[in-house]
């Protein structure tokens, strides 16, 4: 690179040193919770875990992984996701298209976005969706947790955003070849947009891989949970002061090492996503070199 | 009537057979189809017992009348319930392949009780469950057969007509000693009772987990003390623990009472109940507006939290907190982020329930072997005061749809588990197929005509017939507790088998609250010793209805009013005079009105 | 008409996903708003539940404590808004300038895990790093003289707590649109800029910064929407009754409220308050940027 100038050496050394610290301050805490995912309950209990793990165990791990029911949870977790991201991307993007559009161009898109947007802050609550998804008989199915959140305004906002800074003359040589707008959506704008579609989808993985309340809610039965969902209702409530106790439950109290070790598992395959879709991100695609 | 018999028998018959189908073809599928069509198989129930006065007793087909443990329902029945399985994650309820819905208990009910079960929703945790009941109601969902309810969905259902009244159903078919335990502890249904009519079973606890004093015994064998039998004895002990360095690493870092504040004196570990019998017999909480009420010697109940005695406690904890004695973060923390200090070996005192001695207790032994937290009896005040919170001895109830028809079916299965939990010699409802544990090869293994419930390896049985592939016990509360709603215990009926092993720690358990008895750990049961050795005064809270209308608007105000006063105290950052402002706050805002409900409930449940 | 539709009409089918499936799935429900306005039964249904007008934000406001929540909960996500917003735009700033691919990535990732540890496990770790006994924290600061400070017990202490641990755990995660947004940028326009001599500082505040500045707007106005939201899920495992006349927020107050009654009334009807006064917000941004700048935000 060009620029050399003594104070951005200075600086790049100590912008280097700077994001390293804060990289460090992040990690720390994590690898906390991953020596405590890997320590015996007694060390956790008395917290006296720092970032190696006391009483080595993978007991946590063992009780979580081993459980049959951990695998059909996971499962329906990753098909809830993929599923859940596809659906939404393909819908927001589409949405978007049209709503990147000038108001000259598109006279109307105003009312639209303000339809979504208004769903944005108000919503009718658990009730009536729960009503609404029992009457549509998609309790118990995965529908009922994909196509409630499959438009997010959010996303689309976001996206509508990217897609006007793509330049215009881009769009017009591909119509004046006679290309349609669903051809210009599909091989103009989205090649160019790629680093946008990484991270819009990469929140959406994020949302859904995340989301336990609705499979609560929608699921009658926790062999159907998908991950988040399992994984959240191993923790055991911690508030016990109305409910008795009993010998075979204490066991279950102190389950911070379930805990932690459940982040992990939880975390791991956003984890592994992650450095793929980086890529986008970090190295996007450039559009001057599309352009010519 | 004949006839009438006859034909009821025949559509019993087809619906049995077509229920038989529809559960194959849709078990854990939607709930709505079922629901239609199920319902008039409950309509159309005979039976063979004795007890039965009506159509089906004149029954000739029934041609011996069976024992009241051997009540089998033909055609069989269905029961619908939900429940709350948070035994589903813990990999020890089920075996691999089984479930809540089908599992040995499920099967076993079907072929030897005509009764299927079939589970509305299941959930995994306490809130969910309230949530699933709420919904279900709001889509217009039927309420299922038999369930557990508490608190204000109960109430809702209670004033929404929505239960059946049960004093029929409990003359009728409840197990004898269970009417009596009904009459004992008559007072803990105040929150069931509408009308003079009772409209939920309570579940009972143990109510073994009355407070004990856990001290580190090699801490006091350092310092040369002696186990603190008064107040002032445990003060010096806390003044020792926290400047005599009493585990000698020559550094000043040990406390004396590892204590949660967060949530007020009165907690289900590290609670300081003990503190407050010590310097008055009013009984304290600030965390819940329905604990405690107090009954004054006119024969009135008052809040302890306003009690004016409430200050001696408040005295002392605000001297112990600015000494030092206490961990001086008490008030952001919930009981098992302070037991982290009797853990880590940095508190050497911490109150609570008997089984700390496994956690977390036992794990400071496990960290430090030569940490020993042993259980002692509670000390007592200057003026001989000495006492303990009482535990309450029920939670939630089990309450059944108004339009529910199979409630002797039901109560078969109840008194079977009751008479199990009973066993008492002698008793008709005492199934004797389940005589030497429910079902072998679940929770007990029988090798060389010994049954063996636990350590299966140890007692030499062979892999392969472990209930568990890992050799633990099978957690069968689960399974059992299926339509009950609720896990039933006898309160306080292991007194004797904890002074049997007291006694002798090797003696050989013969009913199945002894192998429960001898699961505990040592410490646990010397705790539990300790606790049913010192016979003291339980506060017991006199008010056991459901929340008043003023509980309701103004409850949360006022638990945040009473322990954020006290803490404040207790942290010095108000001067214990502020205690008058805080009761007259209290009492202005809705505590008035609140002790005026109450009492007007206690003069008319009295 | 009919020329306005054989213009647009390839626009409005492109919608139509979105529009039909946010119609079933946000309006209708909608309708189960009006229980802000009854004192909602399940049992009863939302036919046959009673009407009981504005009392449910009646009681909000003349709620002893109601002033103080809703000061704490917007003092707190004011604090929370700004610090959430320039943190993320200067990291992603800074990170912009590194140039070795493979330090940028691990930075990156580093900073973006935090955001999936639940505030439950949080919790008990802050409780452990900001003890005044020998946190590490108080232990540096002591270090340099200072005393140390009971961040989790002292009202104005927990309030910087919240803010600071919250920027903590989502920076990373936040930074990741501007970061797409900054790659996005033509190198065309960098390389032309320095051959005018512009610096390297220049030209960080002359192209980087306009040219994201449309998502910086929007991210703005989108979180003004929820400037009654202060964080439920840290709040409620930080707070304690020492810090409740700082730390107590409306949906604190909701869940505690509801826990005693399952008042779905109640909590509905303050909701629709926040909704309001978020939406409020969100239509005044628009209106001003397009008044002042002409420029629509979405």
């Amino acid at each position: 690179m060009r620029y050399r100038s003594r104070s951005y050496t200075v600086f790049t050394y100590s912008n280097t040193v700077f994001l390293s610290l804060l990289s460090l301050v992040c990690i720390l805490p994590l690898i906390h919770v991953f020596a405590l995912s890997l320590s015996s309950r007694a060390a956790a209990t008395a917290n006296i875990v720092n970032f190696w793990p006391i009483g080595f165990t993978t007991d946590a791990y063992v009780k979580t992984l081993g459980n049959a029911a951990f695998l059909r949870s996971l499962w329906i977790g990753l098909e809830r996701t993929v599923l859940g991201t596809i659906l939404s991307m393909a819908v927001v993007t589409m949405a978007s298209y049209s709503l990147s559009k000038t108001n000259y161009k598109f006279p109307g898109r105003t009312v639209y976005i303000w339809i979504f947007v208004f769903t944005m802050l108000f919503s009718g609550g658990l009730i009536p969706s729960y009503i609404l998804i029992s009457k549509l008989h998609l309790i118990d199915t995965i529908w009922a947790l994909v196509l409630p959140s499959a438009v997010s305004v959010w996303n689309m906002i976001l996206m509508l955003n990217f897609f006007r800074t793509i330049p215009q003359d881009l769009e017009e040589a591909a119509h004046i070849d006679g290309a349609g707008h669903l051809r210009v959506l599909w091989s103009v704008y989205l090649p160019v947009s790629m680093p946008s579609i990484a991270t819009l989808s990469l929140f959406t993985m994020v949302f859904h891989w995340n989301s336990w309340f609705d499979g609560v809610i929608y699921m009658s039965n926790p062999r159907e949970y998908p991950l988040a969902t399992y994984l959240h209702s191993m923790i055991v409530s911690d508030n016990l002061s109305r409910v008795g106790v009993t010998l075979e439950s204490i066991d279950n109290f102190s389950n911070r090492t379930i805990k932690s070790a459940q982040i992990f598992i939880g975390a791991l395959p956003i984890l592994i996503v992650y450095p793929f879709l980086q890529k986008y991100f970090v190295k996007g695609i450039v559009l001057g070199s599309v352009k010519s | 009537m004949s006839r009438y018999v006859r034909h009821t028998r025949l559509s019993a018959l087809i619906i049995a057979i077509g229920l038989t189908t529809t559960l194959a073809a849709c078990s854990g599928g939607g709930s709505d189809k079922q629901d239609k069509e199920t319902p008039p198989a409950s309509t159309t129930t005979t039976n063979t017992t004795e007890k039965n006065t009506d159509a089906s007793a004149t029954d000739t087909e029934t041609t011996k009348p069976t024992e009241l443990w051997n009540q089998k329902f033909d055609p069989p029945v269905t029961i619908t319930t939900a429940i709350l399985d948070d035994g589903t994650s813990r990999g020890n309820a089920f075996k691999p392949g089984e479930s809540m819905e089908d599992n040995a208990n499920t099967r076993w009910m079907s072929e030897n009780m005509g009764i299927n079960v079939k589970f509305d929703f299941i959930v995994t945790k306490p809130e969910d469950y309230e949530t699933k009941l709420r919904l279900l109601l709001s889509s217009g969902g039927k309420l299922p057969d038999a369930f557990a309810a508490g608190g204000d969905p109960l109430q809702s259902l209670l004033e929404a007509n929505k239960l059946m009244p049960l004093d029929e159903a409990i003359e009728k078919y409840a197990h004898p000693e269970y009417k009596k335990l009904l009459e004992k502890y008559g007072y803990a249904l105040g929150e069931v009772k509408k009308d003079g009519k009772i409209y939920g079973l309570p579940a009972f606890f143990m109510g073994d987990e009355g407070t004990v004093m856990w001290i580190r015994k090699d801490w006091l064998d350092s310092l040369g003390l002696q186990p603190p039998a008064t107040l002032d004895e445990f003060e010096n002990v806390l003044d020792q623990f926290t400047t005599g360095d009493p585990d000698k690493n020559g550094k000043n870092d040990t406390i004396g009472l590892a204590v949660p504040l967060k949530e007020g004196p009165w907690t289900w570990m590290g609670q300081t109940d003990a503190i407050v019998s010590a310097l008055t017999d009013q009984m304290i909480n600030t965390y819940d507006v329905r604990l405690f009420w107090n009954k004054g010697a006119d024969g009135k109940l008052s809040y302890g939290a306003i009690h004016p005695d409430a200050k001696l406690y408040l005295q002392k904890m605000r001297d112990w907190m600015s000494k030092g004695y206490m961990d001086q973060e008490a008030g952001i923390k919930d009981p098992a982020k302070a037991s982290e200090l009797a853990a880590s070996g940095k508190a050497g005192i911490m109150f609570g329930p008997f089984w700390m001695g496994e956690w977390p207790l036992g794990d400071a032994t496990k960290n430090n072997p030569k940490a020993d937290f042993e259980p002692y009896p509670l000390p007592a005040g200057s003026t001989g005061l000495v006492g303990r919170a009482e535990k309450p001895l029920t939670q939630g109830f089990t309450v059944f749809r108004k339009d529910f028809k199979n409630i002797e079916a039901w109560f078969a299965y109840f008194n079977k588990i009751f008479a199990k939990k009973l066993e008492m010699t002698g008793d008709p409802y005492f199934d004797p197929r389940w005589k030497d544990g429910y079902y072998e090869g679940y929770d007990y293994v029988k090798q060389d005509g010994k049954i063996i419930k636990s350590n299966y390896e140890a007692a030499g049985v062979p892999a392969d017939k472990w209930p568990l592939k890992d050799g633990g016990n099978i957690d069968i509360r689960y399974m059992m507790t299926n339509i009950l709603g609720n896990f039933t215990s006898i309160p306080l009926s292991n007194v004797d088998a904890v002074k049997k092993f007291l006694t002798d720690p090797n003696a050989e358990p013969v009913t199945a609250l002894e192998f429960d008895t001898k699961q505990m750990k040592k410490r646990q049961l010397d705790a539990a010793g300790v606790r049913i050795n010192q016979t003291v005064t339980e506060g017991k809270n006199y008010f056991t209805g459901a929340m008043t209308p003023t509980m309701k608007s103004k409850g949360e105000l006022l638990k945040k009013l009473a322990t954020e006063s006290y803490l404040k105290i207790i942290y010095g950052e108000k001067p214990i005079e502020y205690f008058d402002e805080f009761v007259k706050q209290w009492l202005d805002n809705g505590g008035q009105k609140i002790t005026d409900e109450v009492n007007e409930w206690y003069a008319k449940n009295q | 008409m009919a020329a306005y539709w054989r213009k647009t009409w390839p626009f409005h089918v492109l919608l139509w996903p979105a529009l039909a499936l946010c119609i079933v799935f946000q309006y209708i429900p909608l309708f189960g708003v009006v229980i802000a306005f009854q004192d909602y039964e399940p049992w009863l249904g939302i036919k046959g539940s009673p009407w009981v007008g504005f009392a449910h934000f009646h009681y909000l406001f003349t709620y002893p404590d109601g002033k103080q929540i809703i000061w704490n909960t917007l003092i707190i996500s004011a604090f929370k808004l700004v610090v959430n917003l320039i943190i993320p735009i200067v990291f992603a700033l800074l990170l912009n300038e590194v140039r070795k691919v493979y330090f940028k990535r691990v930075v990156q990732t580093l900073v973006y895990l935090p955001h999936f540890l639940s505030w439950v496990i949080l919790g008990g770790i802050l409780i452990d790093i900001l003890s005044t006994e020998g946190g590490i924290i108080n232990r540096a600061l002591n270090s340099f003289g200072i005393d140390s400070i009971f961040f989790l017990g002292d009202g104005q202490w927990f309030r910087f707590t919240v803010v600071l641990s919250d920027v903590w755990k989502e920076f990373g995660f936040s930074a990741i649109i501007f970061l797409a947004t900054l790659v996005g940028i033509n190198p065309a326009l960098y390389e032309a800029a320095e051959i005018d001599g512009a610096s390297r500082w220049q030209q960080v505040t002359m192209i980087s910064v306009p040219l994201i500045m449309p998502i910086i707007i929007v991210v703005a106005t989108l979180s003004l929407g929820r400037i009654l939201d202060a964080g439920f899920d840290q709040i409620l495992n930080l707070y304690n009754p020492l810090v409740y006349s700082h730390g107590d927020i409306i949906d604190t107050f909701v869940y505690r409220e509801g826990l005693n009654n399952g008042q779905f009334s109640f909590g509905t009807a303050v909701g629709l308050f926040k909704s309001a006064i978020g939406f409020i917000l969100i239509v005044i941004s628009y209106r001003m940027a397009f008044k002042l700048a002409n420029y629509r935000i979405f």
